[in-house]
């Protein structure tokens, strides 16, 4: 069994959603950036942006990611379950093959998804 | 009295009460010494899984308190922990990032890795010689080499962590 994902960066983190949950991916727009989502200092040199929709069950989002932006697939032994100390919004982490690689954060669609509604009404 | 004297005199003492003897090795604990970026560093040997390089770290959203982030060693994802500010009370610093090596702990099946610039070795430490803190990261401190030693409780690193940021 194998997962395929869209892999991304927000600034210089890799990251990845599964494609259960990806609705879309469109060239950059005026969406928010990940990184303002997550609270992180945004790269303003990244290139090849996208915007990526999110979709779990009735909740919609955008927000523009770095590339290169792929897919991949990612096998079981390559994935390590998120523990207590990872925080929130993060399902999994994906062990690349290169050595000293950092691991692949797998965002938590649903969680990602919620919180930017928070902060739209917050806002 | 030289040297030699006060060691046979403390040889016979021990061997006339060998419980207060065993009470004092009981007593004793080895542990890591290790220079952090801002302070001296003391962590329990028996919770020490290894002492790696450090990988490269990846930033988490909205980690608990004190993660500076995650990083893979041979095929497991360790938290990183930031010690530094702990003590200091303030944000993350890009050079606490680039400390060289990281001292792999682990409590209570929780294994996380703690940033170090440089490591002693193994020292050990009796009860006697340590104040107990309380509210805080570390168990106890004392002087060592004349300068301020803090002692790691990864209980209490687990608990904090756990809790929301």
């Amino acid at each position: 069994m194998t997962w395929s994902a869209l892999r991304f960066f927000a600034g210089s983190t890799p990251m990845a959603v599964l494609v259960s949950g990806l609705a879309g991916v469109q060239p950059a727009s005026n969406e928010p950036h990940i990184c303002e989502l997550l609270g992180w200092p945004r790269n303003v040199q990244a290139s090849e942006q996208r915007t990526v929709t999110l979709q779990d069950q009735h909740l919609v989002g955008s927000f523009i990611v770095d590339g290169p932006v792929a897919i991949m697939t990612l096998q079981p032994s390559q994935l390590r379950r998120a523990s207590i100390l990872a925080g929130a919004g993060i399902v999994a982490f994906g062990l690349e093959t290169s050595d000293g690689a950092p691991p692949l954060l797998v965002l938590d669609v649903g969680f990602m998804l919620q919180h930017q509604q928070r902060a739209k009404q917050a806002s | 009295m030289n040297d030699v004297d006060a060691e046979q005199q403390a040889v016979a003492a021990a061997a006339a009460n060998p419980s207060a003897s065993t009470d004092r090795l009981a007593a004793a604990t080895e542990y890591l010494v290790f220079q952090g970026r801002a302070a001296l560093l003391a962590i329990a040997a028996d919770q020490i899984v290894e002492i790696a390089p450090r990988a490269v770290i990846s930033r988490l959203p909205w980690p608990p308190r004190y993660v500076a982030g995650v990083c893979a060693v041979r095929g497991r994802v360790i938290p990183v922990l930031n010690l530094d500010d702990a003590i200091r009370g303030d944000m993350l610093r890009v050079e606490t990032m680039a400390l060289p090596r990281m001292v792999i702990a682990q409590f209570d099946e929780l294994e996380f890795g703690l940033l170090a610039e440089h490591t002693f070795g193994l020292y050990s430490l009796r009860s006697d010689e340590l104040t107990p803190t309380q509210g805080t990261l570390y168990s106890a401190r004392t002087t060592w080499r004349g300068a301020a030693l803090h002692v790691i409780s990864a209980e209490a690193i687990c608990a904090a962590v756990r809790l929301p940021a």
